[in-house]
């Protein structure tokens, strides 16, 4: 990284782009798959093989020339069989394998994570940032190999206990897994400042109406105290007119 | 990036500056080319030649700004949704490529980066969209005042902040070949 020139303007901070980023799978990924099948194709025919020669020479060599013949024949025609299924089978897988990787797509927006993929049914998945606990990123050996990684996304509501399937949304097949991953948590830090300037200003208002409502109170209060007082001064004056009203007569 | 050769580069510049350039053209131009110092005197030039000093020149290219943009850890992905956005992309990008021009997105400064290749400097200059400081305005007119210059294009008559003034070179280099 030292020899690369220097970007011009890398060293001021860019205004955020407005539009939400697509990311795709890399073509990779579909390698990798592929690569994954024909080797599980070639363990199992090499299986087969071994399994169906242990069989030909202990049950062949003791039941004679027809039943080694026989058994040989059988042995060409399954090995064949099986290869033959294995490669249409592989077609097929390819075929799907091809269009399941060009439609998938994940869009990074300001609020949230939309992934979209399926062959037969069509899922449109959305992860709000609000529910998403951590972030972590993936790199198996094979991923490794084919130079590709995972980003996982993990959220409040995972059900189950192992930690790798609760990952509710999977970015896969990135090659540049590690600055989506440093992009997202990036997105997703400024989301939570925002909702957190809003909440803030929103307990703000609350609070200044629930203020303003103690001080209607206080005036009523008040106004009611004020009111009371003045009749009873007009009480008491009226009790010490009739009082003294009372003195003088006993007096006469 | 590989250099590209005196008679590469003719063609090239040539093709820069007027992409409708024919073989003819281009080999005529070649033949004129600085007083015929880069080819024998005498020596005709044919059209065989000229087209494969314009296919290894423009491959010497692409191959430069993939290989830093692949340095870089840009994301050349294309951002259409549509298959009909997504065919409009990938013609414009073709353009571009085609002109020294490659554009991906940068995840960790969260920016488009822009590599353009300098026929003058045979090298390729990376250049970030934001909003230009008077400490780097001078450094990216300059980048963009030398992109503009080698394709032919004249500076524009109204001044121009330089995230518009790229967006109107990208799009003039991307009209004068549709």
């Amino acid at each position: 990284m030292s020899d690369l020139p220097h970007i011009v303007g890398s060293d001021i901070p860019p205004s955020p782009p407005d539009k939400p980023r697509i990311i795709r799978p890399s073509r990779n990924f579909l390698y990798k798959n592929y690569f994954l099948f024909l080797l599980t194709a070639a363990v199992f025919i090499i299986a087969m093989i071994i399994f169906l020669l242990f069989v030909n020479i202990l049950i062949g060599s003791s039941r004679g020339p027809t039943v080694q013949q026989q058994l040989n024949d059988m042995y060409i025609l399954m090995s064949v069989g099986f290869s033959v299924l294995w490669l249409v089978i592989f077609v097929i897988y390819g075929i799907g394998m091809y269009i399941y990787v060009k439609q998938m797509v994940f869009i990074v927006h300001g609020s949230e994570i939309v992934v979209k993929k399926g062959l037969i049914n069509r899922t449109e998945k959305h992860v709000p940032y609000r529910t998403v606990t951590h972030i972590s990123m993936r790199a198996g050996p094979f991923d490794r190999l084919f130079n590709i990684g995972t980003v996982e996304i993990q959220t409040a509501g995972g059900s189950s206990s192992s930690l790798e399937s609760m990952a509710e949304e999977k970015l896969e097949g990135i090659i540049i897994y590690r600055e989506v991953r440093d992009y997202i948590l990036t997105q997703l830090r400024s989301f939570q400042r925002k909702e957190l300037k809003e909440t803030g200003s929103e307990l703000d208002s609350q609070s200044f109406i629930t203020v303003s409502k103690d001080d209607d109170l206080l005036k009523a209060l008040q106004d009611i105290k004020t009111i009371l007082s003045q009749r009873f001064q007009n009480l008491e004056d009226k009790l010490t007119t009739i009082s003294n009203e009372l003195k003088n007569q006993r007096k006469f | 990036m590989k250099k590209l050769s005196d008679s590469e580069l003719i063609v090239i510049r040539e093709i820069f500056r007027r992409p409708s350039s024919t073989l003819n053209e281009l080999a005529e131009i070649l033949e004129n080319a600085e007083n015929r110092q880069v080819r024998k005197p005498n020596k005709a030039v044919d059209l065989r030649s000229v087209s494969k000093f314009k296919s290894v020149g423009n491959k010497k290219i692409r191959e430069g700004l993939i290989k830093l943009a692949t340095d870089f850890r840009l994301d050349l992905s294309l951002q259409a949704d549509t298959p009909e956005e997504k065919k409009e992309e990938e013609e414009v990008n073709e353009i571009l490529l085609r002109n020294g021009i490659l554009k991906g997105f940068d995840f960790r400064s969260n920016a488009m980066v822009y590599l353009f290749f300098a026929l003058k400097e045979q090298s390729i200059l990376p250049w970030q969209a934001h909003k230009c400081r008077p400490q780097c305005e001078t450094d990216c007119k300059s980048i963009l005042g030398t992109l503009r210059s080698e394709h032919g294009l004249p500076s524009p008559n109204i001044q121009l902040e330089v995230l518009d003034l790229i967006d109107i070179t990208i799009k003039e280099i991307v009209a004068r070949e549709t």
